[in-house]
């Protein structure tokens, strides 16, 4: 039975505490965790690394999280990204959605509702 | 930096806020003394007809001819430098007695038309009045005064006129003071109408611009958000945590204040920029913290659009008098318009630089577009003219961004000459005293 250790998620937000606060909570369930704050970045950690989920928000400097969803996609399809959004940009949920993403959560969002979008991306069940 | 005591201050804003007023007032005066001088003149030319034909004598053509010559030479300094409009108006009021006795005492009373003079009189006197105290009673009230002024010393002539001409002295005089109390007090109604007009088109502008950053507002006040709803949910975790570790709880605290904060910042910036600043009095403004101020708000748009903002290093301490509401809706017109002129293009950036001197600030915007067509330059600052697609923009930012500049006493416009899209933005950094032109 898979671990959450075995894990590895790739957190993208330009937001540093954001991004911060989200690592650390995913690590206080036991994941591997990487982040960076940019797309360009996480594109490298993505090539470089075994990565086994990428949470990107949906607006960064360089770029946007669907560019960034499709880009992953590309290189490899079985790796699940959920996007964070806050309902105010060019794209959304559904297009999301339709491009290929596991989950679309709003900013702020619900903690619980979070973990669960995790866990059911990796395949874990419900913590 | 200091600009003067709050009194200072208080009278600048008041000044500010009757600028258009006076400005009508001194369209008003150029006619007058236009008038007065016609009418100068044409007496002149008929003392000379007089003297001429033997019904007048040089006394008189040497009399009026200097005072038409000395009303023409403070008319024409008047015009060429800075006169404040009431010693304007004390001229016209000092010239009137002295051509009105002038005819009356020299000329034959067949060769004066003494009635115009009073006429006039009577106008540049009620003028004077609504110009000083800007109340139309006063101004009404003072035709009786002077009417039974002039008529009171009329009477002491050895020869003085008869019940007819006095009652027509003194008509004249209230005839000219009524006609030119009402029309200064429509004038009054109709620039406050018009400034009330503008003052709904200029918040209207401004919520519009508003609505084109909401997106972006809110991306930056709910990214913090969803941070601190993380860090305290983690916190009700930690707490129960044995042992706890309190250092990680010092720092998850801290780091939700420190977003706390930072959407305090966004609201503040966002509640300055709403409020309606068209009767804020001017101030010391810092120029940091107006870009400061305005960049919260449009910066997030910058960022998602992936434009590259550069503001070129200037004194902290840069400062200059006025309304900082109003001008930071003329830089985010600016930015807004930048970011949507150069979105799409590769590597796009703005670049904000600050340049002072003792008495005036400058303010450029510039983009990495190529300037704007000449075709497009002359309408840039109409109402109404956008080059925008229908729906997303108003046409009102610029005309409205250089009535704003205007208002400071300063001004908006392009750089025809600079190689990308540059527009500057001058503000004199003191503001003049009241009762000028140009206040």
């Amino acid at each position: 039975m898979p671990e959450p250790r075995d894990f590895t998620i790739l957190v993208v937000d330009d937001e540093e505490l954001l991004r911060k606060s989200i690592a650390n909570d995913l690590k206080r369930k036991g994941f591997q965790v990487l982040s960076c704050e940019n797309g360009t970045r996480a594109l490298e950690h993505v090539r470089a690394t075994r990565v086994h989920l990428v949470i990107s928000d949906i607006r960064m400097p360089d770029g946007d999280g669907v560019t960034l969803l499709e880009q992953i996609r590309a290189y490899d399809p079985s790796i699940p990204v959920v996007i964070l959004m806050t309902g105010f940009s060019d794209f959304s949920e559904e297009a999301c959605l339709q491009k290929g993403a596991r989950a679309v959560l709003l900013k702020p969002f619900d903690r619980k509702r979070f973990a669960s979008a995790v866990f059911e991306a990796l395949g874990l069940p419900d913590p | 930096m200091s600009h003067g005591t709050p009194h200072d201050h208080e009278r600048r804003a008041k000044a500010h806020r009757f600028g258009g007023l006076m400005e009508g007032h001194q369209e008003l005066l150029k006619r007058l003394d236009l008038t007065f001088g016609v009418t100068l003149s044409l007496l002149c030319a008929s003392a000379i007809v007089a003297w001429m034909i033997g019904k007048g004598s040089l006394v008189t053509v040497i009399a009026l001819g200097l005072v038409t010559l000395s009303n023409l030479a403070f008319s024409q300094i008047s015009a060429r430098s800075e006169i404040p409009i009431r010693i304007e108006a004390g001229r016209l009021f000092i010239f009137g007695p002295i051509a009105s006795f002038g005819v009356h005492w020299v000329i034959d009373d067949s060769f004066a038309p003494f009635w115009i003079f009073y006429f006039i009189y009577g106008s540049a006197g009620s003028l004077m009045l609504y110009v000083l105290t800007n109340r139309p009673l006063w101004s009404y009230l003072q035709v009786f005064f002077w009417g039974s002024l002039f008529v009171g010393i009329e009477s002491l002539r050895p020869q003085h006129l008869d019940i007819l001409q006095q009652l027509q002295i003194f008509a004249t005089i209230l005839m000219g003071g009524t006609l030119f109390t009402a029309i200064n007090h429509l004038l009054a109604q109709s620039l406050e109408r018009e400034g009330r007009v503008k003052a709904t088109m200029t918040q209207y502008a401004k919520m519009s611009a508003l609505g084109e950053m909401a997106g972006g507002i809110a991306h930056e006040i709910n990214s913090p958000l969803a941070a601190i709803k993380n860090l305290v949910g983690q916190l009700q975790e930690v707490v129960d945590d044995d042992p706890v570790d309190r250092p990680v709880l010092k720092e998850m605290a801290a780091d939700a204040e420190k977003m706390t904060d930072r959407i305090a910042r966004i609201v503040l910036s966002l509640r300055s920029f709403s409020r309606d600043g068209t009767k804020d009095p001017f101030r010391p403004v810092n120029v940091r913290q107006l870009l400061d101020e305005t960049l919260d708000l449009c910066g997030e748009r910058l960022r998602s659009r992936r434009i590259r903002l550069d503001i070129e290093p200037f004194p902290a301490s840069l400062g200059f008098d006025g309304s900082a509401t109003q001008v930071s809706q003329v830089l985010l017109n600016l930015l807004n318009n930048a970011c949507d002129a150069i979105s799409g293009m590769s590597d796009p950036w703005i670049r904000i630089s600050v340049v002072a001197s003792s008495d005036a600030i400058e303010i450029r915007v510039v983009d990495c577009g190529k300037g704007i067509p000449p075709a497009i330059r002359e309408k840039l600052f109409q109402p109404f003219f956008t080059t925008k697609d229908i729906g997303k923009g108003t046409g009102l930012g610029l005309s409205i961004s250089a009535g704003l500049a205007q208002g400071h006493g300063g001004q908006l416009h392009l750089d025809p000459h600079h190689p990308n899209t540059c527009f500057v933005l001058h503000l004199p950094r003191v503001q003049s005293p009241p009762g000028t032109l140009g206040t």
